[in-house]
């Protein structure tokens, strides 16, 4: 039996199953079907209507989030001790870009994977990122023209050995605990810190100006759009990853679904971020790799649900359509 | 509503007002969605056509 000489939808009377035939006008076809009439483009229309109407209202009422943005400049001025803490971890190669790695850099064991399965590791360093070089002395270098006191600490920095400068910048970061910020520098006890005291206090003065913001952003296109690495040195501080625990958005928070502000959220990723509150989720460190497959796993299992017994029989036991289409179960 | 939002915490389900609202709104339009009665237009008993010419020009039974 074919689709064509099947029973017809809705037919209770009219001419027998069988007694048309392909090649037949719609009046044979449909005769003595049931027919209601309903107007689709009406119904098209009063929706659209409708929809706009309160997207009108809604936008008026409620606006949209509209926090304002967190620059490198607002973290130096806000917090110049954590920017400079920040900085000389950059510097020292102990940040946690710079420790990431793939895709970022090549540090060893880095990489998420689960046993032989470690598809960063494979896709390799994309974005190549040196955190000393692009976040600090690449933009000293561009700030110390004509500055040479800064020229000169640069240089002392680049040409001395590199236990040297570990040791430096070691005790640096260790004094900066107890560092304090007045009139636009920081402040640490005394010690040996070479010139790493005023490489970092001229970059916080750069960065307090807006500077380093566009200088991180620099990628030798018309249009500067590539927020990563700006994005990526503050948050290898405290600050932005403070003010996004504050309004809840932060990957153990449920982050994913919130929005800033009382605005909602995405929740439609109630499912995606959920894994990442549970254990074994919540302490593995490749839990990004286990999630995302573990996601990839259960969208095929939806796509497949026709496929697969049980899964296909929910609808029999839930018969949820009986319910939309209760007039026609009922008669 | 820049205004910080309230959060519900029970063990590990953290969640904010406007987004239990929004699941509680999409909750309520399924169920409306489901028991509202669809409008129905006015029900056309069709009387059956007049008999048809087929493809070949022949009369067939309505």
């Amino acid at each position: 039996m074919t689709a064509a000489d099947g029973p017809r939808p809705g037919a209770s009377s009219g001419p027998p199953p069988g007694a048309w035939r392909p090649g037949d006008s719609q009046e044979v076809y449909y005769a003595g079907v049931r027919m209601v009439r309903y107007d689709l483009i009406k119904e098209l229309a009063l929706a659209l209507l409708g929809t706009a109407v309160l997207v009108v209202i809604l936008a008026a009422a409620l606006s949209s989030p509209d926090d304002p943005p967190v620059t490198i400049q607002s973290w130096a001025q806000s917090d110049p001790v954590d920017f400079v803490t920040t900085a000389v971890a950059e510097l020292s190669g102990q940040s946690e870009t710079a420790t990431y790695g793939p895709p970022y850099n090549n540090t060893a064991g880095a990489a998420q994977a689960i046993g032989p399965f470690a598809p960063a590791q494979w896709a390799g360093v994309s974005t190549p990122i040196d955190t000393a070089k692009d976040f600090v002395l690449d933009p000293l270098g561009l700030a110390s023209a004509g500055d040479p006191a800064l020229s000169s600490a640069l240089q002392t920095y680049e040409r001395a050995p590199s236990s040297e400068q570990q040791s430096w910048t070691t005790a640096y970061g260790h004094a900066l605990a107890k560092g304090t910020a007045s009139n636009g520098s920081v402040q640490v006890p005394p010690g040996d810190y070479g010139p790493v005291p005023r490489l970092m206090n001229s970059l916080l003065g750069v960065a307090r100006t807006g500077g380093l913001d566009g200088l991180l952003l620099q990628t030798g296109h018309f249009y500067q759009t590539d927020y990563t690495r700006p994005l990526l040195f503050m948050g290898d501080g405290s600050y932005l990853p403070n003010l996004a625990a504050a309004q809840h958005l932060t990957g153990d928070q449920w982050g994913m679904m919130n929005e800033t502000g009382s605005y909602p959220g995405q929740t439609w990723l109630w499912l995606y971020t959920f894994w990442y509150q549970v254990p074994p989720f919540s302490t593995a460190p490749n839990a990004d790799l286990i999630v995302v497959i573990l996601m990839g796993l259960l969208t095929a299992l939806l796509a497949l649900v026709p496929f697969i017994p049980g899964l296909r029989d929910i609808p029999r036991w839930i018969p949820v359509h009986r319910l939309i289409w209760r007039r026609y179960y009922r008669g | 509503m820049n205004a910080p939002a309230t959060y519900l915490h029970w063990g590990f389900v953290l969640i904010s007002v406007p987004n239990l609202l929004l699941l509680i709104g999409m909750i309520v339009v399924f169920a409306l969605a489901l028991l509202a009665p669809f409008p129905h237009g006015d029900v056309v008993d069709e009387a059956p056509p007049p008999a048809a010419p087929d493809a070949r020009g022949e009369a067939r039974r309505g």
